[in-house]
């Protein structure tokens, strides 16, 4: 493994659910340093390859390689384990939990037990609102403020990768300038990102690259401020 | 007032055997979706190891407490060696199939029915008396058996109860309940955590079979009736949920023994199926289940 190796090396992966196919030789990659999106409309395909990427579901076809080691059909755990992050659709928190448990099961598969305090420390330094709201279980918070602890429970990993499954979903423009940002935020504490969004205007201001997924093939790929010109992207997905 | 404290303790001892039942069926159903209606087995086979094994060894010159934690822990030890197998060769493969698990879970208590009955005969066994005595708490006799058999269930239901909050298996086993692939997601490794939550089942399981083996008669078929009143136990309580799970067992509990007073034991039965039919209608996921 060398020190620059790419850091999420997608190729010609080809996916489905049962007989049903869904993805068409998708290949995308995440350089380190960098933010990328993958925007598409609903149904494009754009779960089902995080879902590949981190391990939830079998791919036909394809490979995954992180941090330059060959990943593919590696179990969640074992890419968690590896430094991935995934903050997944509909933030998927165990609601029945406290706030401390959810951070606690972040850090879940974490070996170096011993910075897990300083970690904790860190990202409630992201997110102060949190702080004071450790004994509340997770299903008690709002809309916006579970976004922000589904990302502190993925930060708890530590990774390398942060997957981030529209996280501006049916929030309020005001919280998503707030997840924008801090996603710029966690980028520049040295995390790649991945960022799959439905909202490309969001999603396109604050990545460095971008791919367009339609119908389980990507159809674009460029840097973000070229797709946030690119007439057709206009017109197809920011509606002007 | 008197009849009443006896009845009350009565219950509780009964009640402390379908806690370990229910919590293990509601642990099982919590990770991996399935109802295991094998479980009585598991229980089955650690009462009659022990019903098998402790006559020879008390006569052999042990003394009778020795010689039960002997005959106890050979009785866990072969029905959790059943539980592996019970998992690795089926139950791995149906998770989160409540009708295939259900179909798998029929043909094993058949195959293990014929197993035990051929293997134990049919004849019921009796278990010498390990702690003899009986003592009096607030006017209700309790056999100490008895009182030490309800005694480790409860500290069993309390560790259990203490550990899935505060430790980290207990806590990936909640999570893995509440959501399998968001635990995924976080790096839970979900097949050994499934795999932990059977095996602690079948140990809660293990050790009510040799905790009931000396105050009760052991036959092949005894797992029966604990594991239909275990499941009524947490489907009143609701699937899933560790409360609901003592407070089923606790509730069935008390129906039997003050029906049976009262009534007549049959009517208690009756009772029991009521309940459940009226608590399905009011609460479809159990009292306190999220199902």
């Amino acid at each position: 493994m060398t020190v620059d190796a790419t850091t999420l090396d997608v190729s010609g992966i080809c996916a489905g659910y049962g007989s049903v196919p869904v993805l068409h030789d998708v290949s995308i990659k995440v350089e380190p340093g960098s933010v990328v999106t993958l925007i598409g409309a609903n149904g494009a395909g754009k779960s089902t390859l995080l879902k590949v990427v981190g391990g939830l579901i079998q791919s036909t076809g394809g490979s995954v390689a992180f941090n330059g080691t060959d990943c593919t059909r590696r179990r969640p755990d074992q890419m968690v384990r590896a430094g991935l992050g995934i903050v997944p659709e509909g933030r998927r928190l165990f609601g029945e939990m406290t706030l401390r448990e959810n951070l606690e099961l972040g850090a879940y598969a974490r070996t170096d037990r011993q910075n897990i305090a300083h970690d904790f420390e860190r990202v409630l330094g992201l997110f102060p609102e949190l702080r004071d709201r450790l004994s509340t279980q997770a299903k008690s918070f709002s809309g916006g403020q579970q976004q922000m602890v589904a990302i502190a429970r993925a930060l708890m990993g530590a990774p390398k990768l942060l997957l981030l499954d529209e996280p501006t979903i049916g929030l309020a423009p005001v919280v998503v300038d707030r997840v924008a940002a801090l996603i710029r935020e966690i980028s520049e504490l040295g995390v790649d990102i991945l960022l799959i969004e439905q909202n490309a205007e969001v999603a396109l201001s604050i990545a460095d690259f971008g791919y367009v997924l339609e119908n389980g093939r990507v159809v674009m790929a460029d840097k973000a401020e070229a797709l946030l010109a690119n007439p057709q992207v206009r017109l197809a997905y920011l509606g002007v | 007032m008197q009849t009443f404290i006896q009845l009350g303790a009565t219950a509780l001892q009964i009640g402390a055997v379908y806690i370990l039942f229910s919590l293990g069926l509601t642990l099982i159903f919590g990770v991996m979706r399935i109802v295991n209606f094998v479980h009585g087995h598991i229980f089955a086979v650690a009462a009659l190891i022990v019903a098998y094994i402790l006559p020879p060894l008390a006569a052999g010159g042990l003394s009778a407490p020795v010689a039960y934690v002997l005959a106890s822990i050979a009785g866990i030890a072969v029905a959790l060696g059943l539980g592996a197998l019970l998992y690795f060769f089926g139950f791995r493969y149906f998770q989160r199939d409540l009708v295939g698990s259900f179909i798998l879970s029929i043909g094993f208590v058949l195959l293990l029915d014929g197993v035990l009955l051929h293997l134990f005969g049919g004849a019921v066994r009796g278990v010498p008396e390990i702690f003899p005595g009986r003592v009096s708490i607030a006017g209700a006799q309790i056999t100490v058996q008895r009182l030490f058999l309800c005694a480790v269930a409860l500290v069993m239901a309390g560790v259990l109860y203490w550990a899935l909050g505060h430790t980290r298996l207990g806590k990936a086993l909640r999570a893995v309940s509440y959501d399998h692939e968001a635990a995924m997601m976080v790096g839970v490794p979900y097949a050994r955590i499934a795999f932990l939550g059977f095996m602690i089942a079948s140990l809660l399981a293990a050790i009510a079979g040799v905790l009931l083996a000396p105050v009760t008669i052991v036959s092949p078929v005894i797992g029966t009736d604990y594991l239909i009143k275990g499941f009524i136990a947490v489907i009143i309580g609701g699937l899933g949920s560790v409360p609901g799970a003592i407070l089923g067992s606790l509730f069935v509990a008390s129906i039997e023994t003050f029906g049976s007073y009262y009534l007549d034991s049959s009517y208690a039965t009756l009772a029991i199926f009521g309940m459940v039919i009226v608590v399905l209608l009011f609460w479809p996921k159990g009292v306190l289940g999220r199902g």
